[in-house]
This record gives C-alpha cells, sequence and structure tokens, in this order.
C-alpha cells in the first residue's frame, strides 16, 4: 500500500480497482486476476471494506463502526487492525493520498 | 438397445462404428474387442450422440494376440493385456480430453443428480465420494446427471448432464443389490474399479437443472453423518477450488458462480455410511430437517 505514512489508521483505504467482488447474503467474494486467487470476508469485514471508499481514514472507519454495532470498541480496534494487515498483505486495497487543501487556496 | 443408437461412418474403419458427446467432445469409438464391445456400449449409451465426431477412437485387438490398444485419432495411447485396467484406462482417457475440451464453460469437479426440476452437486476432490453418494441418490430416486464434471450454463445456470459411467470401488458396487445382476462376461472388465449406468441402479438419465442443493462431502470410515451449514460465499470459494478451469475463466466464473448459488443452501457433509448419507441429502434437498445439522 502506498503512501500510508508511519500510522496505518491514518490511511484513506479503498479496493483497488481492478478487483472482481460479488456480494453473496452479507459476504464478500474477492477475485484477484493478477495472483489468480479469490478472497472471502464475513459479514463484518465485508462492512469494514465498504467502508473503505478512499475518503474515510481507519480511524474513521472504527468511529463508525464502534458508533452503530455493539462490539467493543478495543475489539473493533483489533479487528480492524489485523483485517487491514491482511488486505494489505494480500493488495487488495490501496491507499488514497488526500490533495492537500491549502494548494489552490495557496496559489 | 444397441440397435438404437446411432451409426457414423469412421474414415479407414471397415466397421462401423457409434458417436458419443462427452462434454463438448464428441468422438467415435470403434470397439474391435467382440467381448468388449456390448458393455462399452450399454456404458456409453446415455452420452450417444447423432452429432459428427471430431475425433475417432478405436479399441483394436491384433488377431491373435492378448494385448489390447486404445487408438485416438493416429495415436495409440494406451496398450495392455489386464482387461479391468484396460477399460478404467479407456473411460479415463477419454473424459481426461473431454474436460481438455471443454475449457470454454465453468466445469466443476462435482457429480449431481436432479429431481423435481432442481439438481444436487456434490463436489470434491477424488476420494471424497462424490461417485459413491451420487449413486445412492440415483438408486433412491433420483435422476443421474454426472459422477464427475458438473457443466454449469453460464446463462440459466444450469447444472448440465455429462452422465458418463459412474465409477465405483468394488465394496461400494456390492452395497447395490441390482448391481449383482451384471453379467459376469461384463464383470471380467472390472477389477476394483467398476463401472455402471443409472439404468443398472434403476434410474434414468437426466438433462440438467439449477442447483437447490450444494454439498461438500467427506468420507469417513464408521463416520456418523453430520451436515455443517456454510454461507454461499464460502461454497462459492469451494466450488471455485474444486472447479477445472476457474483460473483460466477468472472473473466471469466468479460471477456465474455467484448467480448459480443465490437460490441455493450449502453444506458439509461429513459420512462414512452410505444410507444414512442418502437419507440425509434428501431431507436437505426436500427442505426438511435432517437432524444431524450441526450450528
Amino acid at each position: 500500500v502506498n503512501g500510508t505514512g508511519d500510522d496505518p489508521r491514518t490511511m484513506r483505504p479503498r479496493p483497488r480497482a481492478d478487483l472482481v467482488a460479488q456480494l453473496l447474503d452479507d459476504e464478500l467474494v474477492v477475485y484477484d486476476a493478477t495472483t489468480r486467487t479469490l478472497h472471502h470476508l464475513n459479514a463484518s469485514a465485508t462492512i469494514f471494506w465498504t467502508l473503505c471508499d478512499g475518503a474515510r481514514t481507519v480511524e474513521e472507519i472504527i468511529e463508525i463502526l464502534a458508533a452503530t454495532t455493539d462490539g467493543e470498541r478495543t475489539s473493533i480496534e483489533r479487528d480492524a487492525d489485523e483485517l487491514m494487515t491482511r488486505l494489505t498483505n494480500d493488495s487488495l486495497i490501496v491507499a488514497v493520498e488526500r490533495e492537500p487543501d491549502d494548494v489552490s487556496k495557496r496559489a | 438397445m444397441a440397435a438404437d443408437l446411432p451409426a457414423v461412418e469412421t474414415p479407414g474403419a471397415t466397421t462401423t462404428t457409434t458417436a458419443y458427446r462427452f462434454l463438448d467432445l464428441v468422438f467415435s469409438l470403434d470397439v474391435q474387442e467382440a467381448s468388449l464391445a456390448p458393455l462399452l456400449r450399454e456404458l456409453l449409451v446415455p452420452t450417444a450422440t447423432h452429432e459428427q465426431p471430431v475425433l475417432h477412437c478405436a479399441i483394436e485387438r491384433p488377431r491373435g494376440a492378448e494385448t489390447l490398444a486404445l487408438r485416438v485419432g493416429p495415436d495409440v495411447v494406451l496398450t495392455t493385456d489386464a482387461r479391468p485396467l484396460f477399460l478404467a484406462h479407456v473411460l479415463w482417457e477419454l473424459n481426461r480430453r473431454a474436460i481438455a475440451a471443454s475449457q470454454h464453460a465453468l466445469l466443476l469437479h462435482a457429480a449431481a443428480a436432479e429431481r423435481d426440476g432442481a439438481s444436487v452437486l456434490l463436489s470434491g476432490p477424488s476420494g471424497s465420494g462424490k461417485s459413491t453418494l451420487v449413486a445412492g441418490l440415483v438408486a433412491s430416486g433420483f435422476a443421474y446427471l454426472t459422477d464427475d464434471g458438473v457443466r454449469v450454463d453460464a446463462n440459466e445456470r444450469r447444472a448440465l448432464a455429462h452422465p458418463k459411467p459412474i465409477n465405483l470401488g468394488r465394496d461400494v458396487a456390492a452395497h447395490f443389490p441390482s448391481l449383482a445382476r451384471i453379467p459376469p462376461e461384463h464383470r471380467r472388465w472390472m477389477g476394483d474399479e467398476w463401472y455402471v449406468t443409472a439404468s443398472w441402479l434403476g434410474a434414468t438419465t437426466g438433462c440438467g437443472s439449477p442447483p437447490r442443493l450444494v454439498c461438500f462431502p467427506m468420507y469417513e470410515r464408521g463416520a456418523r453423518t453430520q451436515v455443517t451449514p456454510i454461507s454461499r460465499a464460502e461454497g462459492l470459494v469451494l466450488l471455485a477450488e474444486n472447479a477445472f478451469n476457474f483460473t483460466h475463466l477468472g472473473g466471469s466464473a466468479v460471477s456465474v458462480l455467484a448467480e448459480m448459488l443465490r437460490p441455493c443452501v450449502c453444506y458439509r457433509i461429513v459420512s462414512g455410511d452410505l444410507d444414512d448419507a442418502v437419507q440425509c441429502l434428501d431431507d436437505l434437498f426436500s427442505g426438511a430437517d435432517p437432524g444431524r445439522v450441526i450450528a
């Protein structure tokens, strides 16, 4: 994953555009044609995946999950970190570099 | 039965032969060994076709020789004087070539049977019990589709028939009383591996239908039947892992499997008791509680 800085929680992840994803019930199956591998995301991982829009940081996604689910925050954070590690290692997500807010203003 | 089979002319041959379709492969088979011809015609009649063959095969035995040869096109691909081994190798070779010739549609490592316009798929690697279970389903009233090699119709999401002979171990074959009537002249071509038809099990051959039940069996000697529900997404991954050509088709196969699986229920099933497992599959297919489900 590119351009994440030192803290993974500040990363703004989004799924790679070339993946084939199929939602079956509340679970996702993702096919990566470059590695010819299938990945199965359970229901909670699928929710996390759908929140990865390239705009939210991982921290913001955790905030949303903590506010909308019954899980304890520490458990949500642990699961999110583990999932990010897995998705990163499998190269299924990329980090979106945020456009500097003040560039146009300064120009 | 043999008189009803369509005959085709084989270039250069002195006998008429019959054409058969295995998946996308249409081939002719000229059986010049008189003692084997009736058995092969019975085994292959569900696959007989009027289509023009693209591959000409022949089983040859030089006059006075004990050695049998399988010729595929111009090449002799097998010679042996071991009769049971020969039949097994002929059927294996034909099926292998059929799979190689059928790569444009998704092809699953699965057995299948159908009833009431829907099918049950049994997917898994060799030795998982697919053929045994499908023989049990067929003997209990399902129509036979295949014991391995389910081609999926991408438009209608149907599991299509590939009614090749059902391969059973000799010990498994002994479980089916109707197979005791197989004549001795046929049995001499079968050793530890038996090849039987759906009609010998008292059943018919189906045309294919959308799956309703998808199971991933595992045979364990002496095990009590237990079924574990799995999600459709997990079922998709397992079917893909057990497909002959998933990596060849890639993303399009994911879409086909997803659409096929949406109306299905998926289970893992562990069993060492054929009758119990067949009853369990029948219950699952019918929507009844088999009483052996592990949550």
